[in-house]
């Protein structure tokens, strides 16, 4: 009876805890998750042979809308890399002189992208040009509905059990 | 007989589910991540540099630092005010101390139940939205998200501790828990109508900026300097807790 | 000669709340194995002077000694060996009867705090609904759980503030059973109480309170020899005679055949030499005040 009374407190408990955590997740649904904008021009300059490599880091949310846009020089040609950290996805493009492409990371995370720009050897004298990245992100939510909801259900199951639990009668 | 006087001073009663309703609060005001980006590694002809951050820095949470000042103020006054002023008003205290327990093992037991209950739910918050917020990195390397917690802890007790500070003197100073409960309040949103700097105007600088990078990518040094920023309120809650000791320790308990 | 010794020892001890004084210049011993009973009018500081013995409240002025020890500085050691309970005693009302018993055992340092808690709890049959929770309680079973309370430990000296009100009569009678228990063997009682009929055939120690003073105090039989004498009753065959002399003398009297009262006489021992003196002769007979007669008397006195 005592066991019973006990198990029943601990089922309450955390019954409860994943009742308010699966709610509060699921309230993130309806929160205003929008941001992004554009970044400046990196202007890149480069005397023939040479090369620029930058590598980095960037969190996006569930939706991404990435363009970029390369103004170089025609004989200066670049590779833009992008891989989800802890993940398997991967983007590659290569190209020269103008060009634009877009890329859809699939999902909210943390990507690592690396730049490399480099000046051919045949040019003669330095080399410009620029790159601009547009990029815009969104919260949609999504995940949050079923890791809300889950919790939250197996939440409600626990605080059914605990009060089926208490309410056993001891049989004379 | 610390344990035991701890163990009954924080599962009891109603008050406990208040911890609850912090976890909640402090739960639901969160879910928002930064997005940025951060160059680690450059190499140019007549350059190179290198930064050891890692991927789990750039996961932040960007909460309104001001909004959860404002719902966990009145929450954190509330909690002191049960624990101490009700209970004396009650005398309830004085049944307890009809025995061997002593003043400051009570007191003690009671302010580090208001702190846990305070910590306990920033915490758990704080490991389940860092760990949402990338679920792909948190499965491969799970420790990896939790690179900003630290200081994100500290900054955020940091925001606590004057409100826990304020919140015990005034349920040790006033017997009426009404009082209790809404001096401290009536205090701190006068001097912050007056726009006087202090308790009231206080928020660790950069804990949750609307419009700033993520904290997350913040150097060491900035982090020490703004965090020095906090020393004159952790310095006057300190005083506040001892006072509300002595007070706690000298007062008839009638 | 045995050694008396002294459980309280208070000398001159005085307590100001603001302006008020409500204790002045209280003095008293009590001595081990007896029951002390403190009664008073309401108002009087029979429970300050209790809240100071138990160190909850500091004495202005003044020295107490409780088992030799100042109450304020050393109020947890005391309470290795005391018990108390006070008339507004409130137990936290969303715990269970049980578990705030068990808790008050640990923080007494039972060494077992369940099995102390039952058996205090046995007592008063509270272990029948310890199992509700505390806000469920009547008004006497609340009673009831704070005696039990006092009661853990068996303590060396128990303090119960108006301790049978809301009590129903097996607890009041139980109550005086513990009491008498207690002084036989060798324990200390202190109640403070306006209902002393309870306690009048068990009392040893009385001190009437009033106005935070002490108007009388010690032991019940002195108390009861000093002050005691309710009526005379002198019969003779001259009761003409006798009233004659007695209403001489100043003494309200009544007479009835061959029966002459004085009510309250203030010199019993003067008036049968007197009488005898003069040739009366007369058979004497004392009423004996009650303690409720001696308070009344008592309160008369400032």
């Amino acid at each position: 009876m005592h066991g019973r009374k006990n198990a029943a407190k601990v089922l309450w408990f955390v019954g409860l805890f994943l009742v308010v955590t699966g709610v509060a997740i699921f309230t993130w649904l309806f929160q205003s998750l929008g941001g992004g904008g554009s970044s400046g021009p990196i202007l890149v300059e480069l005397n023939p042979g040479e090369s620029i490599y930058r590598r980095g880091y960037s969190y996006y949310r569930d939706i991404t809308d990435l363009t970029i846009v390369t103004a170089l020089h025609p004989q200066m040609s670049y590779n833009f890399n992008m891989t989800k950290v802890g993940g398997t996805w991967t983007f590659n493009k290569s190209g020269a002189g103008h060009d634009t492409f877009s890329v859809k990371p699939p999902i909210r995370g943390v990507y690592e992208w690396t730049w490399l720009v480099h000046a051919g050897n045949d040019a003669s004298g330095k080399l410009k040009g620029n790159v601009m990245e547009t990029v815009n992100t969104w919260g949609s939510g999504e995940s949050f509905v079923f890791i809300g909801l889950g919790f939250a259900i197996s939440g409600l199951a626990f605080l059914l059990s605990s009060f089926l639990l208490r309410g056993v009668k001891r049989v004379p | 007989m610390f344990l035991s006087v701890f163990r009954w001073e924080f599962l009891s009663g109603r008050r406990f589910y208040l911890v609850f309703l912090i976890y909640f609060l402090v739960l639901f005001s969160s879910g928002t991540f930064t997005s940025e980006s951060w160059t680690v590694e450059v190499k140019y002809p007549d350059y190179v540099s290198k930064e050891f951050l890692t991927p789990g820095s750039m996961i932040d949470v960007w909460w309104n630092a001001s909004s959860l000042w404002w719902f966990l103020f009145p929450l954190v006054t509330a909690y002191a005010v049960f624990m101490i002023s009700y209970e004396f008003d009650k005398g309830i205290l004085r049944t307890y101390l009809l025995s061997n327990v002593g003043k400051r093992t009570l007191f003690s037991a009671k302010l580090l139940s208001i702190l846990l209950g305070l910590l306990i739910p920033l915490v758990a918050s704080l490991l389940i939205v860092y760990a949402l917020a990338d679920l792909m990195l948190f499965s491969s390397t799970p420790l990896e998200v939790y690179v900003n917690l630290p200081r994100r802890l500290l900054m955020y007790t940091s925001m606590l501790y004057p409100m826990i500070g304020i919140a015990t003197l005034c349920s040790v100073a006033f017997r009426k828990p009404l009082y209790a409960f809404a001096v401290p309040l009536a205090g701190v949103y006068v001097l912050n109508m007056a726009r006087l700097t202090g308790i009231s105007a206080y928020i660790p600088p950069q804990c949750y900026p609307e419009f700033q990078g993520s904290i997350g990518l913040m150097p060491i040094g900035w982090f020490l300097n703004e965090l020095s920023m906090v020393l004159p309120t952790v310095v006057t809650s300190s005083i506040a807790i001892v006072a509300a000791y002595l007070i706690f320790i000298r007062r008839d308990m009638t | 000669m045995a050694r008396i010794e002294n459980v309280i020892s208070a000398e001159e001890v005085c307590k100001v709340f603001g302006r008020n004084v409500v204790l002045n210049n209280i003095s008293l011993k009590v001595q081990k194995g007896s029951v002390f009973l403190i009664m008073g009018p309401n108002g009087s500081g029979k429970s300050t002077l209790l809240k100071i013995i138990t160190g909850l409240i500091k004495r202005t002025r003044g020295k107490i000694k409780v088992f030799g020890m100042d109450p304020w500085k050393q109020r947890q050691t005391i309470f290795t060996q005391v018990g108390a309970m006070f008339e507004d005693h409130a137990p936290p009302d969303w715990a269970s009867g049980r578990a705030y018993l068990e808790y008050k055992a640990t923080l007494k340092n039972a060494e077992e705090p369940k099995k102390e808690a039952l058996a205090a709890a046995k007592l008063f049959e509270v272990d029948t609904f310890w199992a509700q929770q505390v806000s469920t309680f009547s008004s006497g079973m609340k009673r009831k759980l704070a005696l039990a309370d006092a009661f853990i430990n068996d303590p060396e000296l128990v303090i119960l503030d108006d301790p049978t009100v809301a009590l129903d009569k097996e607890a009041r009678l139980t109550l005086q059973k513990i009491v008498e228990d207690r002084a036989r063997q060798n324990k200390t009682s202190i109640i403070a109480s306006h209902i002393i009929t309870e306690f009048e055939n068990h009392a040893t120690h009385l001190a009437v309170l009033n106005v935070g003073q002490i108007i009388v105090a010690g032991k019940v039989e002195d108390i009861m020899g000093n002050m005691g004498i309710h009526q005379v009753t002198i019969k003779s065959e001259q009761p003409e005679a006798v009233a004659n002399i007695l209403l001489k003398k100043g003494c309200p009297i009544k007479v009835h055949d061959n029966l002459v009262t004085i009510e309250r006489p203030e010199d019993l021992d003067r008036i049968i030499d007197m009488l005898e003196k003069l040739g009366v002769k007369a058979e004497i007979g004392e009423t004996r005040m009650n303690l409720w007669e001696i308070y009344t008397k008592a309160l008369t006195y400032r």
